[in-house]
């Protein structure tokens, strides 16, 4: 109807509108577009960065479940696992948020953290329940994506670079682990990174200290082990040691550096250090000596070395030579007391002796036998032959040397004393056969105040024992020296006054033995006159007297004035 | 003759330009729905641009024991089945799932029917709407847990859950796509082209 009339009059036809604007209901598709593209756009932004971790052992960890967590942070999330085509690792892909990107390096590292107890202390104790995590330690070089991770978390404070890792050898592990604790005047400053044995099948021990302390090594650092307790006991109290509960049961290690080398230089990275079983060695730690003796008798690898009473080194290790004939005694000096270690230097052993006259060395007894010696002259040396007893030769005071002939040695020892007097004024040094076997030759030192006592005419004989003269018609004598003398033996001397000598000469001519009265008129008339001097001139280092097996009569009555030396 | 949309009282309008009203309630009367075709397609398509997001974000963020969880749909599905709650899972993948899509692929197929203007299998089509309407209440389930499970489950560090972005869009899609199946003029199904 309405056609025809538009198309029959001359009403012109309404200009049509198109309905079909795009309508504002569409709005809400551009609006969830925008939104779709921002999310999209976000996600990009913020995508994580992928990284392959290889790890050996990926218990624990969950794909989508297992996170990296830096500074109690999650910083990462394990998107996937797959076994190497090697089968021997497995690689984590890990994701990262963006900001990681730049910290992982070349160098940066990733271990995997799990519930441990340890006497330090429990850690990772949050694992128990939410499972294992990753964690990482940033490192630098260039910017990396493939890491392979640590078997277990690094060393104790090598998340601060600039630490120190060193290495020490030792026989034996002790009872260190990886993790065990490196200790510095008690406190912890580094530990024990890894074990390993090398070909020489020595124990090689990597230490990582910590930046902070990592100055306080030196060159010249010794290192031992304090795992355990050290127990020194004996007659006068004992002593327990342990550096720290936890080196008691982990094992530790501590160093000190000795006063003399506090200058050394600061050790650097890769230096490598004797760990010495205990701190008694590392302490005694020096030059190393051997002392080769017949027999080890009472020595032992605690066995001090002592000079003057002070221990300069201690035994360390016995063994016998090749040929089984000697043993070899290994020690070592500190090194203050090198410049006793001369060719001419005399090692022997002390031990405690019990005689009749008395006990020496009696210390021995409670704190063991020691190595004592002697120090020479000569170039510096290294190998000894250790005497069997106590040097007696000419050289051991500066005394007067004399020599003693006697048809037989009685009961003359070592060391017995020399009496003048009564008082003793040197004693016996040694003793041996005469070339041609006559006679018995007995080397005796006098003190070098007592020295102008012996003169060419002095006459000696054997204090030792107990005279007893049995005469019919004067009974019975007994005669000793001293008491000790009696004991232990010994050899007297007397020298002659002019007077005395003069008139025993007179006596001897008229075959009568003048009896006190004679000696003692004489004696208080002139008392410092000539008659006093005594007979010969002063005896000469060297010389030889006859040693008699017991005194005359007169000889006891000598009373010769001699100005002893100060 | 024009069914008011609102009381269903059938009219006769005639031949008449103007805009008529519904005689009895007063609502205006339209031969078919205002500009069905071109807001079904717009609702639908911003139901399926939320679709994504819904399914690929994290809908929910467990906080158990201070780790936070994030947890898209198929991934709370994942640890229903897990579990061995599977009739849980079941629902949970159906109401979150299956039904979005099913709606959105559904009405999508109706109107690319309508404009091709394909003359088979029209009653099923009406059929499938019918369900479609029916159903998309249903889709909002999974925001119902959400909601319940954020109120009830919120220990502090022990355990907590919040909802996570995803949710806004999920609920996004369900709203639209049920204003598409509402602005959509089932009669244009039935409808000869012009």
């Amino acid at each position: 109807m309405t056609r025809e009339l538009a198309a029959n009059t001359d009403i012109p036809e309404p200009a049509m509108r198109s309905r079909r604007g795009i309508s504002p209901i569409w709005i809400l598709p551009i609006v969830a577009a925008l939104i779709a593209g921002w999310i999209v756009y976000k996600s990009m932004v913020e995508a994580g960065i992928q990284v392959t971790i290889a790890f050996e052992n990926a218990q624990g960890i969950e794909k989508g479940k297992t996170r990296v967590i830096y500074r109690g942070m999650p910083i990462g999330m394990v998107k996937d696992l797959s076994i190497n085509r090697d089968f021997k690792t497995i690689d984590v892909l890990v994701e990262f948020v963006k900001e990681a990107g730049a910290h992982l390096r070349k160098n940066t590292r990733f271990w995997m953290v799990e519930p441990t107890i340890s006497p330090r202390g429990i850690s990772g104790l949050e694992t128990i329940l939410k499972g294992n995590y990753l964690t990482m330690m940033p490192g630098d070089g260039p910017e990396a994506r493939h890491f392979k991770a640590l078997p277990k978390p690094p060393a104790f404070g090598s998340h601060e670079p600039g630490g120190l890792s060193i290495r020490l050898t030792a026989d034996t592990s002790g009872s260190l682990v990886p993790g065990s604790e490196v200790y510095y005047g008690g406190i912890r400053v580094g530990e024990v990174q890894d074990l390993s044995i090398d070909k020489n099948e020595k124990i090689l021990i990597d230490v990582y200290i910590c930046k902070a302390y990592a100055r306080m090594v030196r060159k010249s650092s010794r290192f031992y082990n304090v795992s355990g307790f050290t127990f020194e006991g004996g007659l006068s109290g004992f002593k327990v040691a342990a550096e720290a509960l936890s080196a008691l049961m982990i094992g530790g290690i501590a160093f000190f550096t000795p006063e003399e080398a506090r200058d050394a230089a600061p050790a650097v990275d890769g230096d490598s250090f004797r760990l010495f079983h205990d701190k008694g060695l590392a302490e005694q730690e020096g030059k190393r000596i051997t002392l080769i003796f017949t027999q080890a008798r009472g020595i032992t690898d605690r066995t001090q070395i002592r000079y003057k009473g002070v221990e300069i080194g201690r035994v360390f290790n016995i063994a016998l030579n090749e040929k089984r004939t000697a043993v070899l005694v290994t020690a070592s000096v500190q090194s203050p007391y090198h410049s006793l270690l001369r060719e001419g230097t005399r090692f022997w052993l002390v031990e405690p002796e019990l005689g009749l006259a008395g006990a020496k060395n009696l210390e021995t007894i409670i704190s063991g036998t020691y190595i004592t010696l002697r120090p020479g002259e000569g170039k510096p040396e290294r190998t000894f032959h250790a005497l069997t007893e106590p040097p007696r030769s000419l050289e051991t005071t500066q005394g007067l040397h004399i020599i003693l002939k006697a048809e037989r040695l009685g009961s003359i020892k070592t060391n017995d004393p020399v009496y003048y007097r009564q008082i003793r004024v040197g004693s016996v040094t040694g003793y041996r056969l005469s070339d041609d076997a006559t006679a018995a030759l007995v080397s005796v030192d006098i003190e070098t105040p007592y020295a102008p006592l012996v003169r060419t005419t002095s006459k000696f004989w054997n204090a030792s024992g107990i005279k007893i003269d049995v005469g019919l018609f004067q009974g019975a004598r007994v005669q000793t020296e001293s008491m000790q003398a009696l004991l232990e033996g010994g050899i007297a001397f007397a020298t002659p006054d002019r007077q005395s000598a003069a008139s025993e000469a007179d006596t001897f001519k008229r075959g009568v033995l003048l009896e006190e009265s004679g000696s003692g008129k004489s004696t208080g008339g002139d008392e410092t006159g000539t008659g006093k001097q005594p007979t010969g001139t002063p005896a000469a280092n060297g010389a030889t007297f006859e040693l008699h097996d017991e005194p005359k009569e007169a000889w006891l009555k000598w009373r010769p004035v001699i100005t002893l030396n100060k | 003759m024009i069914s008011c949309l609102n009381c269903r009282l059938l009219t006769d309008p005639g031949d008449r330009k103007e805009r008529a009203a519904c005689p009895r309630c007063g609502a205006s009367l339209e031969p078919r729905k205002f500009h069905s075709m071109e807001r079904t397609w717009a609702l639908l398509m911003t139901s399926l641009i939320f679709l994504f997001p819904a399914n690929l974000l994290p809908i929910m963020n467990v906080t158990y024991l201070g780790e936070k969880t994030p947890n898209t749909i198929l991934d709370g599905i994942q640890q229903f089945i897990r579990s061995g709650d599977y009739f849980i899972a079941l629902i949970i993948f159906f109401a979150s799932i299956l039904v979005p899509v099913f709606k959105i692929v559904g009405i999508l197929l109706i109107m690319i029917s309508v404009r091709k203007n394909w003359k088979t299998w029209l009653r099923h089509r009406t059929l499938m709407f019918r369900i479609i309407r029916f159903i998309g209440r249903w889709s909002m389930l999974d925001i119902f847990v959400i909601a319940i499970l954020a109120a009830l489950v919120n220990l502090g560090t022990l355990t907590t859950i919040t909802p996570a972005p995803a949710a806004s869009y999920f609920a996004a899609v369900v709203v639209f796509t049920m204003l598409a199946a509402e602005t959509f003029d089932t009669r244009l199904i039935w409808e000869e082209p012009l």
